[in-house]
């Protein structure tokens, strides 16, 4: 008789035991979306937290306060409020009347059903904006000019200010008649070119 | 008898209620939506080849001469990745470029080492940023890429 109530136990205990497993095995239901929280279109790209949003792509077209961005995963609208800022290489003060179809952008902001509202757009420049040039330095006035010849023979000035680097292996400055590599941006306001570094080459 | 049929019974209700425990583990696992957004792999830099001086023989009448042409300019971006977004504002940039290349970003030299790899550290701006990487060598010859990474604290 207590063999037969241990065996009955035995079994009740082998049933809960299964039954536990089959129910934590069962897969979780997938994450519902919060009400009134939109579902983020494809091209919408995201941190891997997801907190995060943005847009890469190519202006595809343009309306009055939209335009669209072809990403690698789709069409994305964005959107355009007073408060959206544009920041556009070699264009002071951008708007977003300067973003032209074909440029290539990227944008943050707030997600909507078919996009973002855009609270910041950059424009990659299709040339970099900071140029090198190689030649022989011919005249220098430390912390305001240098006067270099490239090898084409031409000559080109460039403005130097107190944030100028100087990287010279020998720490001896900059003198005339040494070979250079001058690294240097264009200003928007004054379009002159300021040297942000002049590398000196050894002789 | 009775019993040991009971016992057997037991173990073979048992072993039906381990079945459907095991079987959900058994498919492979399928695609989660979060692919169709996730942030893609790393891109390598689309290095544009803008030669803006002319050979070095050019002006035989220099007073120093220029090096001879070495191995081809080029250009490799490691991190960031392009179109990527980031949490913090303190990035760093590094790569590789021939040896005894020039390479700034965004204006400011980076450091080379003597085996080509590059490397500096950035401050991002919140929201998109703009992130031109320039390498030349000694005769002048210019690579370039041009990144865009998104900074979101």
């Amino acid at each position: 008789m207590n063999r037969k109530i241990f065996s009955a136990l035995m079994l009740v205990a082998w049933l809960l035991v299964s039954l536990s497993v089959v129910v934590s095995a069962d897969p979780p239901d997938p994450p519902k979306t919060p009400p009134g929280k939109p579902n983020s279109p494809p091209g919408l790209q995201k941190d891997k937290d997801s907190k995060r949003h943005g847009v890469f792509g190519t202006v595809k077209s343009k309306a009055s306060s939209t335009f669209t961005v072809t990403t690698k995963q789709g069409d994305v609208i964005v959107a355009i409020t007073n408060q959206t800022r544009f920041h556009i290489p070699r264009k002071k003060d951008a708007t977003f009347a300067d973003v032209q179809v074909g440029d290539r952008v990227a944008a943050n902001g707030t997600p909507t059903e078919t996009g973002l509202t855009a609270k910041k757009v950059s424009v990659a420049p299709g040339k970099p904006t900071t140029q090198h040039r190689v030649g022989i330095v011919k005249e220098y006035i430390a912390g305001k000019k240098i006067v270099i010849e490239d090898v084409k023979g031409g000559t080109a000035t460039f403005t130097l200010t107190a944030q100028t680097e100087i990287r010279n292996p020998k720490a001896s400055g900059v003198a005339v008649g040494d070979r250079v590599t001058i690294v240097s941006r264009r200003d928007p306001s004054s379009e002159e070119f300021t040297a942000t570094a002049i590398v000196v080459h050894p002789k | 008898m009775r019993l040991k049929i009971f016992c057997a019974f037991g173990v073979l209700i048992g072993l039906l209620g381990c079945a459907p425990a095991i079987a959900p583990s058994a498919p492979p696992p399928t695609a989660s939506p979060r692919a169709t957004i996730a942030m893609q792999p790393t891109i390598e830099s689309r290095p544009t080849v803008t030669p803006t001086l002319g050979a070095p023989t050019a002006r035989p009448q220099q007073t120093q001469s220029l090096p001879a042409t070495s191995a081809p300019l080029t250009l490799k971006i490691i991190s960031p990745v392009d179109e990527s977004i980031v949490e913090s504002a303190d990035l760093v940039v590094s790569g590789t470029v021939t040896l005894n290349a020039v390479v700034s970003v965004n204006g400011l030299l980076a450091q080379v080492d003597p085996t080509g790899k590059f490397h500096i550290q950035l401050k991002l701006d919140e929201g998109p940023n703009v992130i031109e990487v320039v390498a030349s060598d000694a005769l002048g010859n210019q690579v370039d890429a041009i990144l865009l990474v998104i900074y979101e604290p």
